[in-house]
């Protein structure tokens, strides 16, 4: 029956076009608040590793999306918190610190374009910023079909600003009809080159939202690579105002479990 | 050797001797001799160029391991670097250069074989503190750009100063890895070609670097090979023209030397063997001498033809094989021994390869000078009828060779005198090597490099590699302090100008994140993390990978010299030595040396600890094998005078002219050891084989033979000669230096061979009265 099931959704999705694909991956549930353990494996162009292990906590509302990283490994790190803003709104600039305990300061980071890479990973802020969704605005879609089961959607950036702005020229996405998540996107560079590889492994529900529990980012010009495992995530409402509050990143590890 | 030398002579099958047999069919033998040269051909399609300095070290030498993996490690071994100068005195970061290096930057990176980690000031960025928050700052920004912002961050930096912008201002540098040094001639030429584009109006581009040099040598070898060939094919064509008379003679010793030369380069690529700088003077060196065994064996023909006209042709090249063919073969054994000393005695590749495929092209010649070459000189050689009468040449030999015999005492006294002068001056040969060297003044290479030693820190690099034993290791304060301090005892070394290190970008962060002084280091342990962490959070953490590794557990110290000269760096690089000997003794951190002037420190005393070696097993190679073939040791102590008389004249040579003891001209001992007992073996041979005529001291045939090596050696001198006329200056050297050994050898061998032998024949005579 689920089988059945599945055929005829795949059936109905499609005939969807590339804009209502966006759309329905644009929005997703995501739940308002959750917490869990985050772990980043790095991996340079000659397989040599580097792992960071950080507790997460993520309250999202309509105007904003607050994440906070409080590390806990590797040991010299300990404590180092981590805290962002991302806006909805456009014209608003996200906001970032960094809390470093042998100075017990609180450091504001500059906002970083959406292409910077995100600590180290072979993430951009961007990518975390839209959590595995495609900006509507940026790109023009196009549905690409069915493969192994899933929608294909095609994205170009509307415009050279936009691929500069977002690093990516364009990309090609497979999309799991069930959960509206992308599971593979292959993007390409400004120049249409082959830039990097997105695999989502495992997906998980956390609340009423799909979440990635396990993927690995592969950038194809350089080489290195970089695998992030959420574990432990689960629904955390109530959490502290002061612990995305900027002023109080130093007491956010007695705060967040 | 006997049984080759004497019993083969006399060899026959029924009653045919094995001269006879192979001059019955000359076209089979012709044809038989000169089948398996194809499989030396299809050897030169298998051969490879390595026109790398490195290439004369061995692979397991510690200084290569340490550069092995700091290039594994760091990535910017051995790169390409490009200067953008503008002229002295006018600042650099002006935009219009500016421009061009970021643009440069960015599209080098496309070029293929260009490594990741292009550094330039387009690439790095300044570590800052600033309303905004941030830790650091792309040092070009705008468009158009801003030059004095930019000069205002670039003056915050020290550690890009002398490495990315002169320490005069009026210059850019852009160091561009590679992924390999050792054969990037086509990355060089677009690198060049890129930045000479991009280059604003005014403004010289210029390349240095290893990676640029070994382009530059590959392109040498390239030149070299163009004109050796056909320069020394007109130089041998002309002695031989000289020395046989008819220009089809020359024919078949044409192909006698040019088979020769196939071998021995045709065996580098059958044994899987590259074709190094010194190979370049491989085939030179083969055919100056296979060229002697033709002259000797055609002279011999026409002298029997001259003596005996009643005899056929076949007769005639018969009993001149006789009389040769023993002086052809121990000559080749000797020659292709002397070799031989070189790849037993050598640890550098380059030298031992030599040494095993020129003794290869010595033997083939040898075996073509005795097979097809008498098949074919029958026919074109032939100089019946022509005139008996000693030519001047003759003249001149004889009476030198007389007046020695005559006058014994007052010969070896007059040489003894020479030679002892000869090794005053020798023994202020020493060891030495310059990179500079490998250029003639003027190359563009080398102006780079001069530029580069001038207006920057230079491109004489050695570094310390530091081991914390774990990753992440280097991110606390004890190892960066540790790093700090190791940095101040390197940059103390008399002859290092500046020494880079990671714990200055440590410091800088610190300094501008807590206002701490300038130069201080953080206390808290957990400290340099948090800072890197940081500067990941917003900054490319690529940005320290010419530092610190991935792992951040290895950081590279690099310390710039004023010299690139071995004898000038190797108290340098043993105080370094010392250091991180104590270093990791004191502090429990691996300490190594590693960089560049270790690793050329590393071949030199290798070289110099060899030396000795390799050429006492030349000469040792050579004398067994002469006492053996003679027979005799007294013969075999007289044969080898002309040996040791070439290489005294050889090493005078070198204090003469200055040149030092380096890989290429360390191996011309050896080689003139084989080449000088050739004359010694005929000489000493000649006056054994013959009987006197009455009144005579000298055998009849021994002006014939006299002619013989003086033409052997006047072609050696000066298919040595063509080689001396490389645009390397290191192969000039080289030439000049066997063109040099050569006479010595020939005097020796003329002068006192025959006064050697008077003495020890009226000591006989003495003896029994």
């Amino acid at each position: 029956m689920l089988e059945l099931a599945a055929v005829c959704l795949l059936a109905v999705t499609q005939a969807m076009s590339g804009e209502a694909i966006a759309e329905k991956i644009a929005n997703r549930i995501a739940d308002d608040e959750r917490t869990g353990q985050i772990t980043f494996t790095l991996r340079d162009s000659k397989g040599r590793e580097r792992e960071r292990t950080a507790r997460l906590a993520v309250r999202e509302t309509d105007e904003v999306s607050r994440m906070l990283l409080l590390f806990d490994r590797p040991a010299n790190i300990r404590d180092t918190a981590f805290l962002s803003f991302d806006y909805v709104a456009p014209e608003a600039a996200d906001e970032t610190w960094l809390f470093l305990p042998s100075t017990e300061r609180v450091r504001r980071i500059p906002s970083t374009d959406r292409s910077g890479r995100f600590m180290a990973t072979e993430l951009t802020y961007g990518d975390v910023k839209d959590d595995f969704k495609f900006g509507l605005a940026d790109y023009d879609f196009e549905a690409g079909g069915e493969k192994n089961g899933r929608l294909v959607l095609i994205g170009t950036s509307k415009s050279p600003q936009v691929a500069r702005e977002t690093g990516y020229g364009g990309f090609r996405a497979e999309i799991d009809p069930e959960t509206w998540f992308p599971m593979l996107i292959d993007f390409a560079d400004p120049e249409g080159e082959p830039l990097k590889t997105i695999e989502v492994n495992e997906v998980q529900r956390v609340g009423d939202s799909w979440t990635a529990k396990s993927f690995e980012v592969v950038n194809h010009k350089t080489g290195r690579s970089t695998s992030v495992r959420v574990d432990d995530s689960r629904v955390a409402r109530g959490l502290s105002a002061t612990l995305f509050d900027a002023r109080d990143l130093d007491r956010a590890g007695s705060q967040l479990p | 050797m006997k049984a080759i030398g004497s019993a083969g002579m006399a060899r026959t099958t029924g009653n045919r001797t094995w001269q006879d047999i192979l001059l019955a069919a000359p076209w089979l033998t012709v044809l038989i001799s000169l089948l398996p040269l194809f499989w030396f051909v299809y050897g030169l399609t298998l051969v490879q160029k390595d026109s790398s300095v490195d290439a004369f070290v061995a692979n397991d030498h510690p200084a290569v391991a340490a550069r092995d993996f700091a290039r594994e490690t760091f990535g910017i071994e051995d790169p390409i670097i490009v200067v953008f100068a503008e002229k002295e005195g006018k600042s650099a970061l002006n935009e219009p250069l500016l421009s061009a290096l970021r643009a440069f930057t960015e599209e080098v990176q496309e070029i293929g074989g260009v490594a990741p980690g292009v550094m330039s000031l387009a690439s790095k960025r300044a570590i800052v503190t600033n309303d905004a928050g941030d830790l650091e700052a792309p040092l070009i920004v705008g468009d158009p750009i801003d030059p004095e912002a930019a000069e205002q961050l670039v003056a915050s930096m020290p550690p890009f100063q002398g490495t990315l912008i002169a320490h005069t201002g009026d210059a850019l540098a852009a160091i561009v890895p590679v992924d390999d040094p050792n054969h990037a001639e086509q990355v060089v030429s677009e690198v060049r070609n890129l930045a000479q584009r991009l280059a604003p109006p005014g403004v010289e581009v210029h390349l240095t670097g290893v990676a640029t040099m070994n382009s530059r040598l590959a392109e040498r070898i390239a030149d070299d090979t163009k004109v050796f060939l056909p320069l020394a094919a007109v130089v041998i064509a002309l002695f031989l023209l000289w020395a046989l008379k008819r220009p089809t003679a020359i024919i078949a010793p044409f192909i006698v030397v040019a088979g020769a030369a196939i071998v021995a380069v045709g065996s580098i690529g059958l044994m899987d063997g590259r074709y190094y700088l010194i190979t370049t003077a491989l085939p030179v060196v083969v055919m100056a001498i296979a060229v002697a065994d033709s002259i000797h064996l055609t002279l011999a023909f026409q002298r029997q033809r001259r003596l005996h006209p009643e005899l056929s042709r076949r007769a005639a090249m018969g009993r001149a094989m006789r009389d040769v063919a023993t002086p052809i073969i121990l000559t080749s054994v000797t020659t292709a021994l002397g070799f031989l000393g070189l790849a037993v005695g050598s640890p550098m590749v380059p030298v031992a390869e030599f040494g095993l495929v020129a003794a290869a092209g010595t033997m083939a010649a040898g075996v073509l000078s005795l097979t097809f070459l008498p098949a074919v000189q029958v026919y074109l050689a032939d100089r019946k009828g022509a005139g008996t009468s000693a030519s001047w040449m003759d003249r001149i030999l004889r009476g030198l060779a007389t007046a020695s015999a005559e006058r014994p005492l007052l010969a070896c006294i007059l040489t003894g005198f020479f030679l002892a002068v000869a090794l005053a001056f020798a023994l202020q040969v020493r060891f030495d090597y310059e990179r500079d060297n490998y250029f003639l003044a003027g190359d563009p290479v080398l102006q780079a490099d001069q530029i580069l030693q001038e207006r920057f820190d230079g491109g004489n690099v050695v570094d310390l590699i530091v081991d914390t034993g774990e990753d992440g290791g280097l991110l606390t304060a004890d190892a960066v302090a540790k790093v700090d301090d190791l940095q101040q005892r390197f940059e103390a070394l008399e002859g290092i100008r500046t020494v880079s290190a990671f714990s200055e970008q440590i410091s800088l962060m610190h300094e501008r994140l807590t206002g701490a002084q300038p130069g201080s280091l953080p206390t808290s342990d957990h400290a340099p993390a948090e800072y890197m962490l940081l500067y990941e959070a917003s900054g490319e953490p690529e940005d320290f990978d010419n530092q610190i590794d991935f792992g951040r557990r290895y950081t590279r110290l690099r310390g710039h010299a004023a010299t690139g000269k071995f004898s000038a760096n190797e108290p340098l690089v043993e105080e370094l030595a010392s250091i991180a000997a104590d270093a990791s003794a004191d502090t429990g951190i691996d300490v190594q040396v590693s960089g560049r002037l270790a690793v050329n420190d590393g071949w030199m005393k290798a070289l110099r600890a060899s030396h000795a070696r390799t050429i006492g097993a030349a000469v040792l190679f050579v004398f067994i094998a002469t006492v053996v073939v003679l027979s005799s040791l007294r013969q075999g102590l007289i044969a080898i005078v002309p040996v040791m008389t070439g290489i005294l004249l050889l090493y005078a040579a070198m204090a003469v002219f200055g040149i030092d003891l380096a890989p290429a001209t360390s191996m011309c001992a050896a080689i003139a050891a084989g080449l000088g007992v050739d004359f010694g073996i005929h000489l000493t041979k000649a006056l054994k084989a013959e009987p006197k005529s009455p009144g005579q001291l000298l055998p009849a045939g021994y002006d014939t033979v006299m002619r013989a090596c003086l033409f052997s050696a006047l072609s050696l001198a000066a298919g040595f000669c063509v080689v001396a006329t490389s645009g390397t200056p290191v192969l000039r050297w080289f030439g000049l230096l066997i063109a040099s050994s050569a006479v010595g050898s020939l005097l020796g061998a003329l002068i006192l061979i025959p006064a050697l032998t008077a003495l020890y024949q009226r000591g006989k005579q003495k003896a029994h009265a």
